[in-house]
């Protein structure tokens, strides 16, 4: 993965001195609130329910053992054991004190690390495909080039008082996994002719005006990309709603203009841009690419090993887990591996300080000390040799991060919910909870197939729940948490919106709600139909009179 | 290579002022966007804001000595991209912020353009003035320095 270099590392640095001082004038009553205000959001610093979150930025999703160990360290000295692993890659705390955030962040910035825009109006962490460089299906491994974009938007002069936040995306695979089309911008790499150009994608986004992005440019040389992205987000920033933060997105502007005016526009900045120093050189690419060059592999024959297919037929638990949780890998002789953050006990993307210490140490011995964070809330170990998958499962067993659910209905997405974000509407924790409760029997939870289930406590849709297959959304009635569910939302290529089932229901309903809309798939469903296939087939209707007539 | 913005100051070229209401009140000295536009003898300043249309100047550039950009509001950040686009578009007269823009703007300010700046308050004007004499590492090329990081790290 990528290593800072002594501008990289300087850049990093200054920022902790600049908001130790911001900080140290907001507490001596010099920086009054609402100017610390952005400040602090753009230093990834929230004022919440209980107390301040931080949100660390984990850049497009990489981290290395090194520093995972630095977040476990962080969570014991200034909070209270544990994180949390956002939809959009970063980890987040709960409990800092701002008092103490200056110092937090100088102990990240000697690991590389910073929470540099993972808040505020501005450019936030990117994001990209959880699998990339691994996994088959990839026209090239997008991590270059969202370094290159990293460094591009990392405290950018231009674009730090936006209209509001602004999330970029990048896939290089037809097998879209970072929701590209639910992004202010998304941008999918593709060979052309041995050149890489980009589909740029433009208004998507979730919260409270779900919209799929629209293609605005095709086939844009990748050299392009910063100056094209300039010249997108400068007509954003010049003309995006500044009255309403509700219609500030992006997606706003675009459909109130229309996307061939929008890009017209767009078109004329960028002709400003377009030959000028913002051309990404060669050279460049070719110094970021040797950072995510494939690691020092060991030579296998792609053929299962026997005693690993001894295991897998011996010993049903680890079968399970091998099954669901474990995905093929582009080097023969590897898995990726995934871990799910979803145990009956934490809230989902939860994880404590122990286990980050434990997933460190298994990094370094199994996956060349670097993981992944994933937009569904787990990690992965990208790089584990077949023959040591066994063993692998086995040390997770004992840090109770072995759960073989990943893709099944326990792999909920989920945001932190009224138990401890001020914007929320409802709590979503214990919803989550309630139906991996309902729901213990994991055959069963097999038997279901693939779903995807997403909660948000509010409608900023920090939990995705429009593009769940099955979305549940909290909201607020006269001071009472009602939940409102939808049905056929999806991610990916296909992307589309789920439709709301009808009035909403109390909390104390939700896991019998979910299990009247499984028994009607299960009673309908076709040989090895999925979830959402049934469902596009047959409809909302079944799924409403089967909830509605018999809670009545 | 075309360069985006080529006016690499040495950093006593920053101009620093103090708001002064009694001026204010008297007249606005520098026209607005819409008077410099209907008057037939153009003056060689110019205010603009947020939200203002100003491509009927684009061509006007070169007779313009000194255009204010306001920020009505510290967070409005149009104003950012105004500048960076008159630079981008060669003008190289002096581009002044006035309003309600902060002291801890005043890195992301200079970078966008702006070489005078009108603060609210004299201390603040004070360290503006110490903050930009100081050398930082960016990323993004800027109005000091065109180059973007990626084409002037030392491999």
């Amino acid at each position: 993965m990528y290593q800072y270099d002594h501008y990289d590392q300087s850049i990093v640095d200054q920022r902790v001195a600049q908001f130790r001082d911001q900080t140290a004038r907001f507490l001596s009553g010099d920086l009054s609130a609402d100017e610390y205000q952005p400040l602090r959001l753009q230093n990834g610093l929230y004022i919440q329910r209980h107390a301040p979150m931080l949100r660390i930025a984990v850049p497009y999703g990489m981290i290395s053992s090194t520093q995972l160990r630095a977040v476990a360290d962080i969570t014991r000295k200034y909070d209270r054991g544990y994180a949390h692993i956002s939809t959009r890659q970063n980890i987040q705390i709960n409990w800092p004190e701002l008092e103490r955030v200056p110092d937090i962040l100088a102990d990240l910035a000697k690991v590389q690390m910073h929470a540099i825009q993972t808040s505020g109006n501005c450019i936030r962490n990117i994001t990209t495909d959880q699998f990339a460089g691994v996994i088959d299906g990839e026209q090239l491994d997008p991590r270059p080039y969202c370094e290159i974009l990293r460094q591009w938007s990392t405290l950018h002069p231009e674009f730090a008082f936006l209209p509001r936040k602004f999330k970029i995306a990048i896939s290089a695979n037809a097998t879209d996994r970072a929701a590209i089309l639910a992004h202010d911008v998304g941008i999918e790499l593709k060979l052309s002719q041995n050149n890489v150009v980009a589909d740029i994608y433009v208004g998507g986004g979730l919260g409270r005006t779900p919209i799929i992005g629209t293609l605005l440019k095709a086939s844009l040389p990748a050299e392009d990309l910063i100056s094209y992205l300039e010249a997108v987000i400068r007509v954003y920033n010049q003309f995006g709603r500044r009255d309403n933060k509700y219609k500030a997105r992006i997606k706003i502007l675009a459909k109130a203009m229309g996307v061939d005016a929008f890009g017209a526009k767009v078109d004329a900045q960028w002709a400003l841009k377009k030959q000028s120093e913002l051309q990404i050189t060669e050279s460049e690419l070719e110094r970021v690419r040797a950072y995510f060059s494939a690691p020092d592999y060991q030579v296998f024959d792609s053929e299962l090993r026997a005693d690993l297919q001894t295991r897998i037929r011996d010993n049903r638990l680890f079968a399970r887990w091998y099954e669901k949780n474990t995905l093929a890998h582009r080097q023969p002789g590897y898995r990726i591996v995934n871990i799910a953050l979803k145990g009956a006990s934490i809230a989902p993307g939860d994880i404590t300080h122990l286990q980050l210490d434990a997933l460190a140490q298994l990094a370094d011995r199994f996956s060349f000390g670097e993981l992944r964070t994933t937009h569904q809330q787990n990690i992965v170990l990208a790089d584990v040799a077949q023959n040591q998958v066994y063993e692998l499962w086995q040390a997770l067993q004992v840090h109770e991060l072995a759960a073989p659910v990943i893709g099944t209905l326990h792999d909920m997405i989920c945001c932190p919910g009224g138990d401890f974000c001020s914007l929320a509407n409802a709590k979503s924790i214990p919803i989550a909870q309630a139906i991996q409760a309902r729901f213990d029997d994991l055959d069963y939870v097999y038997d279901l197939g693939p779903i995807e289930l997403n909660i948000s406590g509010c409608m900023n849709a920090c939990g995705h729940h429009h593009i769940g297959h099955i979305g549940i959304l909290g909201v607020d009635k006269k001071g009472r948490e009602f939940y409102q569910v939808a049905l056929g939302g999806r991610q990916g290529r296909e992307a589309s919106i789920g439709k709301i089932l009808g009035p909403s229901f109390g909390a104390e309903d939700m896991a019998d709600v979910i299990a009247k809309i499984l028994d009607v798939y299960v009673s309908t469903r076709h040989d090895e139909e999925t979830f959402i296939q049934t469902y596009d087939r047959i409809g909302i209707d079944p799924f409403k009179e089967a909830v509605y007539a018999t809670s009545h | 290579m075309q360069h985006l913005t080529s006016t690499a100051q040495p950093t006593d070229f920053y101009r620093f002022s103090v708001f002064d209401p009694s001026v204010a009140a008297n007249q606005a000295v520098t026209p607005n966007l819409l008077d410099w536009i209907a008057a037939d003898i153009k003056p060689t300043r110019l205010t603009i804001a947020p939200g203002e249309d100003f491509s009927e100047i684009l061509d006007q550039l070169h007779k313009l000595q000194l255009i204010e950009i306001q920020f009505p509001t510290f967070t409005d950040g149009r104003g950012f991209s105004t500048a960076r686009e008159l630079r981008e578009r060669g003008y190289t007269g002096t581009l002044l912020a006035t309003g309600s823009f902060i002291l801890d703007q005043i890195e992301y300010l200079s970078r966008c353009g702006f070489d005078a700046f009108e603060f609210q308050n004299a201390s603040h004007a004070k360290v503006a003035q110490v903050r930009l004499a100081q050398q930082k590492e960016v990323y993004q090329g800027d109005a000091r320095q065109p180059l973007p990081l990626f084409r002037r790290r030392a491999n």
